[in-house]
Formats: C-alpha cells, structure tokens, sequence
C-alpha cells in the first residue's frame, strides 16, 4: 500500500504542471455573444473582447461595459461587482465567474438597474470563442523552466557584453526582444537603435533581411524608385517618422533613415527575432 | 306558321354572342399606381464619414481609392479589416498584395485613424498577412 501510495506521489510530483490562463502573458481576443434579458429587452449581439492577460491579472476591453479588470484562479476568471452608469440611471453587476477553456468561455451574470423612474432586473450571458491565433496558454513546465532560465541568462549575458562593447549587435538585439515581451516598448526601441547603430554586424544582416523581403514578396529584385506608388507611400511614410507603440520618433536623418526602416520592420513583423536569427544562422527564441 | 318567334330568338342568341367575342377577355388594365421615387439616403463614400462610424462601432464598409492603392475598410462590432484591393506595379507584386488584409480590434471611441490615413502607422495592435507584407516593403524602400 505504502508502494503504491509512493509511486502515485512521484506520478504527481513527476507530471508537468497543467497549463493555466493564470500564468498567462499576453493578449488575446474574442468573439462574444452577448444575450441580455431583462427590463424588457431579449437580444443578443456579438461583440470583440480584448484582454490583456498578466499572469493571474487581466485587463478586458468590454466594449458594453468598458474596461475592468479580473483575477485569474487557474482557469477561472473572476471580476467582482460593480456599478456601472447605465443611461440615465445605473446598473449593479454580480460578481461574475467566468470558466475559460483555450478556446471558449461562458457565464451569467445578475444585473440590477435603477434610475428615477424605474427599477428591475436580469441577466446577462457572455459566450465567447477565442478569434486571435495565439495558442493555448503555457504553464511552464520543468524543460520550459529551464529555458526561460536560460532566457534570463542570455539577457544577463547581453547585459555582460554591453558592459564592454555598448555597440554590440546581438547582445542589443537580444535586450530590445526581451523588453518587448516584457511590453516595455520604450527600451526596446531604444535598444533597436542601440543595435542598428553597429557598423558592422547591422549592414551585413540588413542585407539578409532585404533578400529575405524580396523572396516574401515574391520580386526578382526591388522595383525602380518611384515607379510603384505603393512602395512610394511606404518610403515617404518612413521617411516622415511617427508614432510606435505611443511613441513618437522624429522624422530620421539620412544617416538614419535604414535603422528607421529596419526597426519598424522588427516592430511590426511577428517574429522578427526569430527570423533574423534564422537568416543569421543564430539559435532564437520564439516570439 | 309564324317564323318571327323563331327569328328573334335566333337574333338574341347571335346578339348575345356577339357582345361575348366583343367584350374583351380581360378587363382592361388599370393605369399603374403612380411610382414614387424616394431619393436614397447619401451612402458614405469618403474617410471624413467612414471614421466618425467605425469609431462609434458602427456596421459600415466603404472602398477608397488612394494614392498607394484601392482599399476596402470594413468596420464590425468594433474591429476593422482593411483589404488592398488594387495597386499599380509589377505582376508579381500584385501578386503578392492585392488581396491581402488586416485586422484592427478597438475599443469604441478609440478607432486609429491613422489605420486609413497611413500605410505603415497605427499597425503594432493589429494582425493580418498585409501588415506582414507591408513590414517587408519597408525593407526595399
């Protein structure tokens, strides 16, 4: 008996953790049907939710509601009461619970309303179905653990080479990807211009990437300057600079006006340090 | 023997059939009710309407020819899809962006208009094959 309850035990503490919005990083979106009953109304619509997981916290977008901000237990969302200004009076929301699997969620909810005149109640229904393509959300697991660990430590070690050689293209590269999943959108786009500013090792990759986009786009080679106007709004957009991620970057010199186009680039390509590690020939990290 | 009975009576049955051939199988068509015609109400056909609607979450689509190319912009509960529809250049590039999308979501009173005004600009929150295809253009410019 003891043998048995043993090996049950070592199954448990051998098996990889099950995966859980809880640890969830990120953002996801979805496709809600809304179906609303109560003081007279019977109607369901469908509407995008966006939530922005971080870890156990998330943040929805309701667009009927407006935002609010939930805790994750495992796979269940909670979002406590509240009261809502509802036209001319106001509403109180129950407390809902909302079980997620990847891929779906639903609940019910209470809701009371009052203004001057009037006071009644009802329910709302949430069923959602997950419309983004990101996948199913990752509880590390012991192997995953170990990479993240090693993550830190290529970020440790970029710290390391930066200390000696500020200008180094790959221990740059690597700290503008890390603040970008961290969502610290300033570092990281300073740590892009940190990286293209390399005389060197940027040129090189540069060039790999642009036969990379000729290869994507399907071209033999880049089309005559100014004979597509596509590609003449692209370069005189660029060339203007703008707003990212709520910053604003001014307008590049000419100097600058390549380590502009190669930031937005990685900043709107998915992926992007992947790929250009794999034209690099450089082990990456998936995005 | 008296033939007039007779006579008349034939006279009768003729006049009767007669007035059946010559009365019409159908009645006459009456005149069509008059038609009226209510002007329809002005469709929204440039940016400065399709942005006011899609910020307030409104169902509307409209395509717009601009200097990079023919687009069409979808705006739905919220999110909208913006399609390259037409451009001028070589096959291939055609080949390789016309036909291409991407996906907006927001919030209501947040719609980007940059996402109609620009090419490049307001893209970091949105997905789809033409964002992918655009960050590579970026790379030949």
């Amino acid at each position: 008996m003891d043998m048995r309850i043993g090996f049950i035990l070592l199954v448990l503490c051998a098996t990889p953790a099950l995966a859980s919005w809880e640890d969830h990083t990120g953002t996801t979106q979805w496709k809600v049907d809304i179906t609303e009953r109560g003081c007279g109304t019977d109607e369901t619509e469908s509407y995008l939710f966006v939530i922005n997981h971080k870890g156990p916290r998330a943040e929805i977008a309701d667009p009927v509601h407006g935002r609010t901000t939930g805790t994750f237990e495992g796979d269940i969302l909670k979002i406590p009461s509240r009261i809502l200004p509802d036209g001319v009076g106001s509403s109180r929301l129950s407390p809902i619970t909302v079980p997620f699997t990847c891929t779906i969620f639903t609940t019910e909810y209470r809701w009371d309303y009052k203004d001057q005149h009037v006071s009644c109640s009802g329910t709302t229904e949430w069923r959602g179905h997950r419309i983004d393509q990101g996948g199913c959300p990752q509880q590390p697991t012991t192997t995953q653990r170990v990479d993240i660990k090693e993550h830190l430590t290529r970020e440790d070690k970029a710290r390391a080479i930066l200390a000696k050689n500020p200008k180094d293209f790959w221990a740059n590269w690597d700290m503008a990807h890390a603040n970008k999943q961290r969502g610290d959108y300033k570092e990281y786009l300073t740590y892009l211009n940190k990286a293209t500013s390399n005389e060197y090792i940027y040129p090189e990759t540069r060039a790999k990437v642009q036969q990379e986009a000729l290869k994507q786009l399907g071209l033999p080679q880049p089309p005559p300057p100014g004979t597509v106007p596509f590609l003449r709004v692209v370069t005189d957009e660029a060339d203007a600079g703008g707003v990212i991620y709520n910053l604003n970057v001014p307008k590049p010199t000419p100097q600058h006006k390549q380590r502009w186009r190669t930031m937005l680039w990685a900043a709107l390509t998915p992926k992007s340090d992947k790929i250009l590690k794999d034209l690099a020939g450089l082990p990456g990290d998936e995005e | 023997m008296n033939k007039l009975p007779l006579i008349l009576t034939i006279l009768l049955f003729v006049s009767s059939c007669a007035q059946q051939e010559t009365t019409p199988s159908t009645q006459t068509p009456q005149a069509a009710p008059p038609i009226t015609v209510t002007p329809a109400e002005p469709s929204c056909t440039t940016m400065d309407c399709f942005i006011p609607a899609a910020n307030n979450c409104e169902d509307i689509d409209i395509t717009l020819t601009q200097e990079a190319g023919t687009f069409t912009y979808s705006s739905t509960h919220c999110m909208l899809t913006k399609t390259l529809t037409r451009i001028e250049g070589p096959p291939e590039l055609k080949e390789a962006l016309e036909g291409r999308s991407l996906t907006c979501a927001y919030n209501k009173g947040e719609f980007d208009s940059r996402w109609i005004k620009t090419l490049i600009y307001g893209l970091e929150q949105c997905e789809g094959e033409l964002k992918e295809k655009l960050a590579w253009m970026l790379m030949l410019t």
